[in-house]
């Protein structure tokens, strides 16, 4: 019968046994520098489609004539939606219970203190049934959105104001483009750009941030507005994954993709699927959102931190699974490249 | 704190043998190993600083050696996907009676022995591997000794120690 010493005999040996050349350092390091290029453009395509999903909504025009669950902000109106109903923030008195984000490199504090009193503060994932901004699609709004460094100014105004915003605009431009039939007019700022369009007649629209984000963002709605960038409204991606909680979710997107239980799928058991799932906390962590509108402009701030390494878990997962989020993910990142 | 470069030229060999006595594809096994030495270099700040990183290393190792049989076993034709990777690949074949029977054990006793004896980990680092308690672990072991000496004979330690006399 073997001994312990015979197994670790054996075990040293067998661990010595030839092996192919392994990869230098430095085709790892190329190849760990190539994933993080992805991953960021990843994460871009996600601060995009977050900004979409904020901003889409409100230019709806652009894409889809239906209707659809606005996401807007009224900075005048603290913790209580336009039909006189609470948003779903809060209560004022009693402490919130949320959990700090597991990564610290976010530039921004973005939680509310547990014993937060301000009805201005919310986490976004705190959202009712109708989502904290249902009701408030015909205010006007100042928005700052914040996506980790980089800033997002969101002005939607109505009525004879928007047509005065609009006059100006349309003078100041510096490119004029069509998009979906709806004029849009481009001012670059330095390094920001402002697009702005008059939706619909009355609703003038504003969004102004860095240049190249922007650009993306158009390019998007011009190139998807009838594909896959259906995703990104929320009657389509909305309807599927209950948006915005569902996004915002990354565990609760999970569960929509993945309505299965551990065995259910074959390629994904035990260790792995605890990874997956960890690794999706993680980027539900990472997107925590903060909606302050205490002042003036409403700002509403998406951390930035480090997002988990997605793209090889969509590498290693999704092309053995029938839902083709990682061509999704292509798709986007192919209008970006362009 | 641990140098990469050192620990993954040291490791790697390892790394690439114990998958291979557990995948009996040295192919994957390499593609795997060299996955994870990618995904540790990604993450090195943390992984560096880990109580075990071998047992993280081997966990996200076998995991990717899982995913590629099961992907190879659907599509007999898929080759190697990612151009960094290896190869070529040599069998490993020293001690071939007792890895033999070491390849009959259940999956996850056979994974806990060749983790312990060729990955040369400590109890609670294949544990982490495995996604197990350290408890179960030591069970497993002490079941594969008993049925390796059931299956290997009561004469299997003496005769090795003659031929590694003479050889």
């Amino acid at each position: 019968m073997p001994s312990t010493d015979d197994l670790e005999a054996a075990g040293r040996r067998a661990a010595r046994g030839p092996v192919p050349h392994p990869p230098s350092i430095d085709t790892l390091v190329a190849e760990v520098d190539r994933r993080r290029g992805k991953r960021r453009r990843v994460a871009g395509g996600v601060a995009a489609a977050l900004v979409a999903v904020v901003v889409l909504p409100i230019g709806v025009a652009m894409i889809d004539d239906g209707p659809a669950e606005v996401v807007t902000l009224a900075s005048d109106d603290v913790g209580e939606s336009l039909s006189g109903e609470p948003a779903s923030l809060p209560s004022q008195n009693e402490p919130t219970t949320t959990s700090a984000p597991t990564t610290t490199s976010a530039p921004t504090t973005t939680l509310v203190s547990t014993t937060d009193t301000s009805p201005a503060t919310t986490l976004l994932q705190e959202s009712s049934e109708q989502g904290p901004f249902a009701g408030l699609r015909d205010e006007n709004f100042d928005l700052q959105l914040d996506l980790g460094d980089e800033s997002f100014a969101i002005v939607v105004l109505h009525g004879e104001e928007a047509l005065s915003r609009a006059n100006d605009a349309a003078a100041a431009a510096d490119e004029t483009r069509e998009i979906d039939g709806q004029m849009v007019w481009l001012d670059e700022q330095g390094d920001d750009l402002a697009a702005s369009s008059l939706l619909e007649g009355e609703s003038f629209v504003e969004v102004t941030g860095p240049r190249e984000q922007l650009e993306r963002m158009l390019d998007l709605v011009t190139e998807y507005a009838n594909g896959p960038l259906r995703f990104f409204d929320l009657d389509g991606f909305g309807e599927q994954f209950d948006l915005p909680d569902g996004l915002l979710d990354g565990e609760g997107l999970f569960d929509e993709v993945f309505p299965f239980e551990e065995g259910d799928l074959p390629f994904l058991e035990g260790g792995a699927l605890d990874d997956f799932r960890g690794e999706m906390k993680d980027f539900s962590d990472c997107m925590e959102i903060t909606i302050d509108s205490s002042g003036a402009t409403t700002t509403v701030q998406i951390p930035d931190c480090e997002l988990p390494e997605l793209d090889g878990l969509f590498d290693g997962l999704l092309k053995d699974f029938p839902f083709d989020l990682e061509g999704l993910f292509d798709d986007l990142e192919g209008a970006w490249a362009n | 704190m641990i140098e990469f470069a050192s620990w993954y030229r040291s490791e790697y060999p390892r790394v690439v043998n114990a998958l291979t006595l557990l995948t009996e594809d040295s192919h994957v096994s390499a593609e795997a190993a060299s996955e994870a030495f990618v995904r540790a270099l990604a993450k090195w700040d943390r992984v560096s600083k880990m109580d075990r990183p071998g047992g993280w290393l081997y966990k996200v190792a076998l995991n990717d050696a899982r995913r590629r049989l099961r992907r190879a076993s659907r599509d007999r034709s898929t080759t190697a996907e990612l151009d960094w990777a290896p190869t070529t690949a040599a069998p490993v074949e020293p001690d071939h009676e007792l890895w033999q029977a070491v390849s009959r054990l259940p999956d996850r006793t056979r994974s806990a022995v060749v983790l312990r004896y060729v990955a040369d980990l400590t109890e609670p680092a294949i544990a982490e591997a495995l996604g197990v308690q350290r408890g179960t672990v030591a069970t497993m072991l002490r079941r594969a000794h008993d049925t390796l000496a059931e299956d290997l004979g009561p004469t299997y330690s003496s005769e090795r120690r003659l031929f590694h006399a003479f050889n």
